[in-house]
């Protein structure tokens, strides 16, 4: 049984008794300290702490022993820890004096040898006890010397969103925790949670394990905290930097302006976004069809990023209206992010005539709820293109009354550009695909309407797709003579590619008429940035928010107004509980309506119920908690290198011979063994490619010296406040759709 | 120099305090499933007694040393946070002035008053080291 000798601490700091208990506690702040001994003449008379200084706060003229608790209880440094717990518990006072006899057998006298506070016993429970709790957490400052692992999915995603952490706490129910950790790099996870591409679940470890179809199914998971949030009628307010003085205009309020945005208010810029359009969003409000997420949800979160002071300008054309000059002369920087809103027309014959758009035009003006005037709801519609546009464009004019609709492409079935399940879902509802055909002319009867699109079939044999994109090489399409024909239709729609819709003489190009622009936004023109679509080409939503992220950070180093911030960032440490049941689960997708309801521009995607969420977290591997290994209890034993299933942990001493191929070299342990112990010298490796985080090392280690812990940084800049003033008892979170 | 005026301005801007100013910059917590081993070592390392119980931004109650401790004397540590959670914490809106918050700790005898919104959601602690920080100036 331990002693107190074993956790006993020197005698803390004495101020005497007639002191001023304000000065006492100045002392106290001074020192650090916990404590102060009120001692007078060699005897301690009692203890005067940071409780004391409570009551000091209402009257702190009188001297410490006023305030003093005492007297102190004193225990022989022989007896055991627990006996001065219960000193401790009994007398309300958390610290105990130490004292040993010296002297004579007959005339032993008592000696202050140290004390003993709460905190060294607490501590010695923590160490000594065993930890059985599913989930722990630490929240303090701490540096425990820990590799800080980016799991898989964190490297792949552009925006490097915790994602192990967030779904953890999916796993959890601890919902809003999750939705906050989303929002500490995603400013839409309400998009995002439903149209990412998610390049993150391509590189999932469990992918690597059951296959890539079993991923975790991180996307759904992002939308079921954002649900959850939403539903509880909650926002981010967020913590600003003061303000700098630089001003910033941002040139389109897509997703990269809009981030870049909220960044730089952040930092303290003021910034003003001017936007073309009647509304805010850019592609995501202007483009993105409603049927495929919730506006109301893209509204508020739009709405939280203006709500940190961003000065908006609607229906403003920047280039036509206001000249970028005058934004440079005004202005510390400008940011162009006016993505690629045009849809591009191929130059066939007839491709002026009134019933042709493009897919770009037709679902922006969808967007405003409005239907072109010259669609025709009961008759047919021909899309020519095979992309997530095309697709778009061809489930909305389903959804608007057309009666047959067409989407013709150049590419194979098999080879369509369009991803994920929208073209699954297009066809259940009446899509037609027309494949391996490229558009000839577009037909019109006597009257100079269109009457017909007229394909030419190419040579699929001679197809050649680029093998990192996957897209079409369009030098190998080859037309086959005499494979003419026409599509009978009254409307047709061109998602052959966009192009971007900005001028102005300032604008650098580059040779494929994008703004050029380095990787971190900047231009060859003086205050000038740009990002996005617009200098990258067509991309996805995520990338957008990327360069966002990234040309807000480039602005900020230019102009340098930053203010840093005081308080050092927070370091979250916590242990997190093992997921290896998760193996009998397998991936899930949210339900969708079925498609004869799927028919107006109602969201089709259903939400997720508790139960479905938290299994599908329950699959997370948790890739970002490492091994944390006490280095002072490990006795090198090697049980944890036997044990491991995926042979990811080498445990090498040195003068012995053991297996090291794991191919770790991550170091988790390096220790050197008492001398009960031969006195030797040796360190743990581990191959986090292979470790799956099974914990069956932690269970098998015979002295508990192995753990598992997270360490994050989180923005602790946010902070979630309700959205409205009334406070309605939260909806039921994942209730299906009536 | 005259140190009683200094004093004076000192505690006279330190009384127009607000919860929000006078709290710590980190706020340390448990979960109602952490063990009490754990708790016991974040006590330490965070120099509380007294750990708020936390779950998806709400509070549940608190954990306190002494009880931790008499079940250490019992040996019955092996327990989680949910097994002696105390309750209620006393909570305060941000904008609360200090004067408040000090006699909350005063009638409650607690080493913390969590600060939260008008929905429960914590955003803070004021704790006795920080009044404390507040008295020395």
């Amino acid at each position: 049984m331990p002693t107190l000798s074993k956790v006993l601490r020197e005698l803390a700091q004495t101020c005497a008794p007639d002191l001023s208990a304000r000065e006492a506690v100045r002392q106290l702040q001074t020192t650090g300290a916990d404590l102060l001994l009120v001692e007078q003449n060699g005897t301690v008379l009692g203890v005067f702490g940071h409780r004391e200084a409570v009551a000091v706060y209402a009257d702190g003229s009188a001297p410490v022993r006023q305030y003093m608790r005492h007297p102190v209880p004193g225990r022989n440094a022989a007896d055991s820890m627990e006996a001065g717990a219960e000193v401790m518990v009994r007398e309300d006072t958390p610290v105990v004096i130490l004292t040993e006899e010296e002297g004579p057998l007959f005339s032993k006298m008592s000696r202050s040898v140290g004390m003993v506070t709460a905190f060294e016993i607490l501590e010695e429970i923590g160490h000594t006890t065993t930890d059985t709790a599913a989930n722990k957490i630490f929240f303090g400052r701490k540096d425990l010397g820990l590799n800080i692992p980016v799991s898989p999915c964190q490297r792949a995603c552009p925006i490097h969103q915790d994602i192990a952490t967030y779904v953890d706490y999916v796993s959890q129910g601890r919902y809003l925790d999750s939705w906050l950790v989303i929002h500490e790099t995603n400013p839409f996870p309400s998009i995002l949670g439903r149209l990412c591409n998610h390049p993150c679940e391509t590189d999932c470890k469990r992918g690597w394990v059951q296959g890539p179809e079993n991923a975790v199914s991180i996307k759904s998971l992002k939308r079921f905290a954002t649900d959850y949030a939403w539903a509880r009628k909650v926002k981010i307010e967020y913590q600003r930097a003061p303000e700098n003085g630089k001003r910033v205009a941002i040139v389109g309020s897509g997703p990269a302006g809009l981030t870049a945005a909220q960044d730089l208010r952040l930092m303290g810029y003021t910034v003003d976004l001017y936007e073309r359009e009647a509304k805010l969003g850019g592609l995501l409000s202007a483009s993105v069809p409603h049927f495929r997420f919730e506006m109301d949800q893209l509204l508020w979160e739009i709405q939280m990023i203006i709500d940190t002071g961003v000065n908006v300008h609607l229906n403003v054309n920047v280039g036509k209206d206001l000249p970028l000059q005058k934004l440079l002369d005004d202005y510390d920087s400008a940011f162009l992010s006016v993505g690629m809103m045009k849809g591009r027309i191929l130059p066939v014959p007839g491709s002026d005539l009134p019933e042709v758009i493009s897919a770009m035009e037709f679902l922006r003006v969808r967007s405003y709820d409005i239907v072109p005037d010259d669609f025709p709801k009961g008759d047919d519609v021909v899309v020519i293109g095979g992309g997530a546009v095309a697709t778009d464009a061809a489930q909305t004019s389903i959804k608007t009354g057309a009666k047959n609709v067409w989407m013709c492409s150049i590419e194979p079935q098999d080879r369509l550009p369009a991803f994920g399940n929208e073209l699954v879902e297009a066809r259940e509802i009446g899509l037609k695909l027309h494949t391996g055909v490229i558009v000839n002319a577009i037909k019109a009867d006597a009257q100079g309407h269109v009457n017909g699109v007229e394909f030419i079939r190419v040579d699929a044999g001679k197809l050649e797709f680029d093998p990192e994109s996957g897209k079409l090489l369009i030098n190998t399409v080859q037309k086959v003579p005499g494979t003419e024909h026409v599509i009978p239709c009254k409307y047709a729609i061109f998602a052959s590619g966009q192009i971007m819709d900005f001028e102005d003489q300032l604008t650098p190009l580059s040779p494929r008429k994008l703004i050029a622009a380095d990787t971190s936004g900047k231009t060859t023109v003086p205050k000038l940035f740009a990002g996005g679509d617009c200098v990258q080409g067509p991309s996805f939503i995520v990338d957008a928010v990327a360069w966002g992220h990234r040309v807000a950070r480039s602005i900020n180093e230019t102009l340098g107004a930053a203010v840093p911030r005081d308080a050092k960032p927070l370091t979250i440490i916590e242990t997190t509980d093992d997921h290896r049941e998760a193996d009998y689960y397998g991936r899930e997708e949210p339900p969708i309506l079925p498609a004869a309801k799927r028919m107006d521009m109602t969201p089709v995607e259903l939400p997720w119920n508790d139960e479905q969420a938290i299994t599908a977290a329950l699959r997370c591997f948790q890739c970002d908690t490492v091994h944390h290994v006490d280095e002072s209890v490990c006795i090198l034993c090697g049980a944890c290198d036997d044990v491991c299933p995926e042979k990811a942990l080498d445990v090498i001493v040195e003068g012995e011979e053991r297996d090291t191929s794991s191919g770790g070299f991550v170091k988790i342990c390096e220790t050197v063994l008492g001398e009960e112990f031969g006195g030797k010298r040796g360190r743990i490796m581990v191959n986090y490619d292979r470790c799956t985080n099974c914990r069956i090392c932690e269970d098998h280690c015979p002295v508990n010296c192995i753990t598992f812990q997270r360490v994050r940084m989180p923005d602790d800049t946010m902070r979630m406040i309700p959205l409205t003033a009334v406070s309605a008892p939260p909806p039921q979170v994942g209730a299906a759709r009536g | 120099m005259q140190p009683p005026i200094i004093l004076f301005v000192a505690t006279a801007t330190s009384r127009a305090l607000t919860a929000e100013q006078a709290m710590s910059g980190q706020l340390p917590f448990c979960m109602p499933n952490t063990s009490l081993a754990q708790a016991a070592k974040m006590m330490a390392e965070n120099r509380v007694h007294e750990l708020p119980v936390i779950v998806d931004q709400r509070c549940l109650g608190y954990v306190s040393y002494s009880d931790i401790l008499q079940r250490y004397v019992k040996a019955r540590v092996e327990g989680q946070a949910m097994d002696i959670i105390r309750t209620p914490l006393p909570e305060v809106r941000p904008t609360a002035p200090l004067d408040e918050v000090v006699a909350l700790l005063r009638s409650t005898g607690r080493l913390l008053v969590l600060v939260t919104t008008a929905e429960g959601m914590p955003l803070g602690a004021v704790t006795v080291r920080d009044v404390s920080r507040v008295v020395s100036g």
